[in-house]
């Protein structure tokens, strides 16, 4: 009895500790240091590219570097408070270069086209993301509901972007958001169809339930 | 336990019941345990509940949200907060999938749950993410442990926490991050991408011609332009980006050379003092190097002198079905003197230790390096050329 009231404590001190233990797990190092080394890289690159780098610059820039030096010793020496405090050291050195670096170039104009092309191009992921969703549901709720004008709204998005065509791109991409708004509002009012109809179902059947007391009720009564 | 008596002659069954002193206090010693037990369910329940908050961010700024979280199936409604004031594409869910009404409200959304125990809240905020200039900022305080899916092509420039994880996904980074506030910055479209390095071999191409058109010939930076256009078509964008900007730096400096040609010419007197100087400059340095050769004592932390040839190209040929990324380590031996220790490579290549090992094991079947022990680390070394032509 005592052997097993000890395994059985055992067992109950077990469950206990697992669950915080897991919670409070370490960083993953190597994630720290390839974020830290890819600012370092990007930034190295922009300064290289900036004729007669300003004094400021640089200089937040190598106190970057250095920390990044010192995080990558730390972890080699698998100290993890040190490691993050050089970690967060660097990428604030590294975030005010950027701001310098940006305030340099605060001048310099970009060019327009690329710029409506990524947000065309988000768009049409964002958009065959919702369309994914609302497939999903349609096939889960078993309610049949014709996908193939938007697939090929996106089709053509995807060309017309593709082919340089922004304005015949920004046209489709609006038909393919309506067409999906459209779909959300249909499969919403489907969804809430169904569900007033269960809970009218379940409500007469609870009516029926208390009619038939009351019956017996009267019954046993007369 | 229970002992059964004689029957006695009324017919009467007596029962007594042995130990139950015992018994009765080892009761509450088994009641205590099984509500330790019920509290570390619970604690383990609230502290891993099943509630998750990912956010997906897509070059233009905008954040998909997809919030899951456990309601109360008895309350009809269940109201939470949304992540920014203008929201798009909304989509609430029951565990079931079946799609939920909702009604957004100034900074809630109010879901008619109808029974249901968990909901899943989708939807896409442009509210979260801030630009200035190239740099893009996501603001977050969030209540619990979140996951952030950066677009591809991002470069993370600024953060004021330390990331719980990450991972790439399809190459596209995905952050672990912890709860409370942070603050990450990033931008996109920066070194490596297919993006600039399109752009830099552009814009090396529109100077060096410029500087053909006035008669001057550049055929060093053609050839790096060349180099960057082959490193382009094998996908390293890096390389191809970096070459590129140093043919537009050699061409500058051929138009330079170029334009001082004439004086030169009118004055041979420094070019004969340029030469001199030249030959003195190389023949001091022949003479200190033969120095530090003779007094030279390596160290045990120096990596010592490998004479094998590292001629990465040529193993290349020998092997070509090697690896783009063993041929990566092989050219970084290479550009490294022809032997590294195996912990550069892992700093250089961001591998971990398992992986890096293997990759040096394949190396090493393919009779390409040797590993040799130094100071218990391992010093990886390329073999000779003609030991690979066997």
């Amino acid at each position: 009895m005592k052997i097993l009231l000890i395994i059985f404590l055992a067992l109950v001190g077990t469950l206990i500790l697992n669950g915080p233990i897991q919670s409070y797990a370490d960083p993953q190092l190597d994630a720290l240091l390839r974020i830290a080394t890819q600012a370092r890289d990007n930034l190295n690159m922009n300064i290289s590219q900036i004729n007669n780098a300003p004094v400021e610059i640089t200089s937040l820039f190598k106190q970057g570097s250095s920390e990044t030096d010192a995080l990558s010793k730390a972890i080699d020496k698998q100290d993890i408070v040190s490691a993050r405090q050089h970690f967060l050291s660097a990428m604030n050195f590294f975030k005010a270069t950027n701001d310098k670096i940006n305030s340099l170039n605060a001048t310099v104009g970009n060019d327009q086209q690329p710029v409506d092309a990524i947000q065309l191009q988000s768009e049409i992921t964002r958009l065959e993301k919702f369309g994914q969703t609302l497939r999903t549901i349609a096939i889960t709720n078993n309610i049949n509901f014709d996908f193939t004008p938007f697939d090929k709204l996106i089709q053509k998005a995807t060309q017309d972007l593709d082919a340089g065509k922004i304005t015949e791109a920004s046209k489709s991409i609006a038909s393919a958001n309506q067409f999906m708004n459209d779909a959300h509002d249909s499969l919403a009012t489907v969804a809430k169809q169904r569900t007033s109809d269960k809970t009218i179902t379940k409500t007469n059947s609870t009516s029926l339930e208390s009619l038939k007391d009351t019956t017996k009720l009267k019954k046993h009564v007369s | 336990m229970i002992e059964i008596q004689e029957v006695l002659p009324e017919g009467i069954l007596f029962v007594r019941i042995n130990h139950i002193l015992t018994t009765m206090v080892r009761a509450p010693v088994v009641a205590v345990c099984f509500l330790l037990l019920t509290l570390s369910s619970f604690v383990q329940y609230a502290m891993g509940s099943p509630k998750s908050l990912d956010f997906t961010i897509y070059a233009d700024g905008t954040t998909h949200v997809l919030y899951q979280t456990d309601v109360d199936s008895q309350s009809p409604d269940f109201i939470l907060n949304v992540y920014g004031n203008n929201i798009e594409n909304l989509v609430v869910q029951d565990g079931n999938g079946t799609l939920l009404s909702s009604k957004v409200n100034a900074s809630t959304i109010s879901v008619a749950t109808l029974g249901a125990s968990t909901i899943k809240v989708d939807y896409d905020t442009p509210d979260l993410i801030s630009k200035n200039g190239k740099t893009w900022t996501f603001r977050m305080d969030s209540p619990i442990d979140y996951s952030m899916l950066l677009p591809k092509n991002t470069v993370i420039v600024g953060m004021n926490v330390s990331p719980l994880g990450m991972q790439v996904v399809d190459d596209q980074s995905l952050i672990s991050l912890p709860s409370g506030s942070s603050e990450i910055s990033y931008v996109i479209g920066v070194l490596g991408t297919s993006q600039t390095a399109t752009l830099a071999i552009q814009k090396a191409q529109d100077f060096i011609n410029t500087v053909n058109s006035a008669g001057v010939k550049t055929p060093m930076a053609l050839t790096k332009l060349e180099e960057a256009r082959s490193d382009f078509n094998q996908g390293k964008y890096s390389d191809a980006e970096s070459l590129a900007n140093l043919a537009k730096n050699t061409a500058l400096q051929e138009q330079q050379s170029a334009n001082s040609i004439p004086d030169s010419s009118s004055n041979n007197t420094s070019i004969y003092l340029l030469i001199g100087g030249i030959i003195a400059a190389t023949v001091a340095g022949i003479i200190i190097v033969k120095k530090i050769k003779s007094t030279n004592v390596i160290t045990t932390n120096e990596i010592p002198v490998n004479n094998v040839s590292s001629d990465k190209e040529t193993i290349y040929k020998l092997k070509p079905e090697l690896r783009q990324d063993d041929k990566e380590i092989v050219a970084f031996i290479s550009e490294k003197g022809g032997q590294v220790f195996e912990s550069e490579l892992r700093k250089k290549f961001l591998m971990p230790r398992t992986t890096m090992w293997r990759a040096v094991k394949r190396l090493e079947r393919e009779d390409i390096v040797e590993i040799e022990k130094i100071d218990q680390q391992n010093l990886i070394k390329l073999r000779k050329t003609e030991e690979n032509l066997e």
